[in-house]
């Protein structure tokens, strides 16, 4: 079982990086991934100082901020994009001479989202159920509704149907893409809603609770 | 202040406009100019504002992630309720006045976030203890030989200390032709904005000065603190400069920004820190909440650069009698007048909500009857690695503040959640915004961030 370590008082990208590993982690065939992979690799913003240097070493990761000097592969992305779609491709730097890494770190830090969105919202609301007493919090009525057509299209619904929109109930509503991101803290709910990635339905409170417990799914927080 | 003393009061001063403002939770003064009649007649409740002023980050970001519900469900508004023995004339405006506010529900109850009656609640509960508090604040500040306008083009940097940029002793009376034109300005505008002030000192960083206040009891103190720091600019901008009270805007340049405050109690007329076991329980309460003091103290990423070994700021949790290097400092040789100076905040620190927390930690220590620890033998920089130190990041003094029961007991659940949760908004916008956290000085971030708003 792989360890994914971070640094102390680790900034936000470690942190991000940190939950997204412990993700691939969980997912069986990518944590013999992780025990196989050994070296350093390094993601750094293209748009701000943001950066964070990942070591591993067959089973033991360690995340840390900045880009080490003897990173073997620096991968350069607008992290604010990467993922979306239409967004441009990371730049990658080393990855001739370390092919197999080059190709292992791209499926760690991409790990599936069994059942797509859908498993992304799943996931997320048993994860807020499960927090400690003294953090837990969920709405009284979570309605996500993909608003893709076909088989990604539909809704889910969770906690109390007849909770009332101005009192607890929250709708998220968005392709599926922008869903998985946000469920999975992929994209931060705040900016996806002001910069219209998702739209949201509820009330002033309850949305601000959203972002909280989302952005705390984001960081890796109880 | 009678309805026709107040009109008598306004003609007198050729009133015609009246700034009503409050300190808000980041620091910044809130508030609006009205005109007289409406002045007049918002009495007692006030003006309003609405409440996203006050969960919003010091970019203008509202801050979402969480929810006071002091807050109204939709945009409410919040009140700005004047206290009218503050209003004064502003003596650089003709035909202004100035009046300092809490900030209330529309229900006219102070929110659990308005600085100012967060500072007020600790001062009741020190009366209903029997005693009553003075305080004076020291404020901490650079000027430039820049205007703002002219300093916000040039980004803040490669900026004109007054007085020159090399390195220099501290307290040089050398320089007075220099400063004295503005300090006559500034004396005549703080004694008529009601702040007495008593010492004015050419401090140890190029451009660096320090404004000593007369104390008061504990929210005057800090509404002193308050509009001093607001004098401080006008008065600046009238003669071509700027000042800022950043903790460290320029790590380059040696030494920081500090906002230390004196305190002592009394009973009645009678000095409570002459007992010594008032002094030492008193010591101990600070002492005890330190590290969550932290938090309050030191609020933007750039304090923490000031917060560096041999540069004038405590780093490590200590007290010591006459020493300044301790996050605490007591000073008894003066017998009656034995007073606390508490040394961790930074300039860029809210004075309300240190004084605030300077006092629910002695009041602790006072209620609970708490035995300091051993006052710091020597100096308490430059100590080996594992000597214990205050917190020294924005998110690691937040942890420390949420785990602080005693804080949290006299500060409220309310204002704890609100604070701590905005600092780490604030250290999310800094690594997400632009911030570089290995940045050796003030990061463009910073300067745009903090210097004129702090």
């Amino acid at each position: 079982m792989a360890t994914i370590t971070l640094e102390d008082d680790a900034p936000p990208i470690v942190r991000i990086v940190g939950v997204t590993l412990r993700r691939a982690a969980a997912d069986p065939s990518l944590a013999a991934t992780i025990d196989q992979m050994q070296g350093t690799i390094a993601l750094r913003s293209t748009k701000d100082p943001q950066a964070a240097t990942i070591t591993f070493r067959r089973g033991d990761v360690f995340v840390r901020h900045g880009v080490a000097p003897d990173a073997d592969i620096v991968i350069s992305a607008d992290l604010e994009t990467m993922g979306r779609p239409g967004a441009p491709k990371p730049k990658v730097k080393g990855a001739v001479p370390h092919p197999k890494l080059a190709l292992a770190v791209a499926k760690v830090l991409d790990p599936p989202v069994k059942d797509g969105w859908r498993g992304a919202v799943r996931e997320m609301w048993e994860w807020a159920g499960a927090r400690p007493p003294h953090v837990a919090w969920r709405p009284a009525a979570l309605r996500v509704v993909c608003t893709d057509g076909g088989p990604d299209g539909g809704e889910l619904v969770f906690g109390d149907p007849a909770a009332d929109l101005a009192k607890g109930r929250f709708e998220v509503h968005g392709p599926a893409w922008a869903l998985t991101a946000v469920f999975t803290g992929g994209d931060h709910l705040g900016a996806a809603l002001v910069e219209g990635r998702i739209r949201g339905i509820g009330d002033f409170p309850t949305m601000n609770r959203m972002v909280g417990l989302l952005s705390c799914l984001m960081l890796g927080d109880d | 202040m009678e309805r026709d003393e107040l009109a008598r009061w306004l003609d007198d001063n050729d009133v015609e406009i009246v700034r009503i403002d409050a300190t808000g939770v980041e620091g910044t003064l809130l508030g609006k100019h009205v005109a007289r009649r409406k002045f007049e007649s918002c009495l007692p409740s006030g003006v309003a504002l609405n409440d996203i002023g006050l969960a919003m980050d010091l970019g203008g970001t509202p801050q979402l992630g969480w929810w006071g519900d002091w807050r109204q469900d939709a945009l409410g508004d919040a009140l700005l309720r004047p206290d009218l023995s503050t209003l004064t004339a502003v003596a650089h405006e003709p035909g202004i006045a100035w009046c300092t506010a809490d900030i209330t529900g529309v229900d006219g109850v102070p929110l659990p976030v308005c600085p100012r009656s967060l500072l007020a609640r600790q001062q009741a509960d020190l009366d209903a203890l029997g005693y009553s508090v003075r305080a004076a604040f020291e404020l901490e500040f650079f000027v430039f030989e820049d205007r703002i306008d002219a300093a916000r083009r040039k980004g803040f940097r490669n900026l004109t200390p007054l007085g020159g940029a090399a390195p220099k002793q501290s307290y040089m009376t050398q320089r007075s032709p220099e400063f004295v034109p503005l300090l006559r300005e500034l004396s005549l505008s703080l004694e008529r904005a009601g702040v007495p002030w008593e010492a004015f000192s050419d401090e140890a960083g190029p451009g660096q000065f320090e404004l000593n206040i007369a104390p008061g009891d504990a929210v005057t103190a800090a509404d002193r603190a308050a509009r001093a720091k607001q004098i401080l600019r006008e008065v600046a901008y009238a003669h071509g400069k700027s000042v800022t009270f950043m903790a460290r805007p320029f790590p380059e340049m040696p030494y920081g920004n500090g906002l230390h405050v004196h305190v002592s109690l009394w009973r009645g007329d009678e000095p409570a820190f002459a007992d010594p076991r008032v002094l030492r329980h008193w010591v101990a309460g600070c002492m005890a909440t330190v590290a969550g003091m932290t938090s309050i103290a030191t609020p933007t990423v750039n304090s923490f650069r000031r917060q560096v070994d041999f540069v004038a700021a405590p780093t490590t949790p200590t007290w010591g009698e006459e020493n300044k290097a301790a996050a605490v400092r007591t000073v008894t040789r003066t017998g009656a007048l034995a007073r606390m100076e508490h040394r961790v905040a930074a300039g860029d620190a809210n004075p309300y909500l240190v004084l605030a927390g300077v006092l629910a930690g002695g009041i602790s220590g006072l209620v609970e009857e708490l035995e300091p620890p051993e006052p710091v033998a020597g100096l308490p920089w430059g100590l080996p690695e594992d000597h214990p130190r205050l917190p020294h990041s924005l998110t690691t003094a937040a942890a420390a503040l949420a785990a602080d029961t005693r804080l949290r007991a006299r500060l409220g659940d309310a204002f704890i959640e609100h604070w701590t949760e905005s600092r780490k908004f604030e250290w999310l916008m800094f690594h997400t915004g632009g911030g570089d956290p290995d940045a050796t000085g003030s990061t463009d971030w910073e300067l745009a961030r903090y210097f004129e708003w702090v």
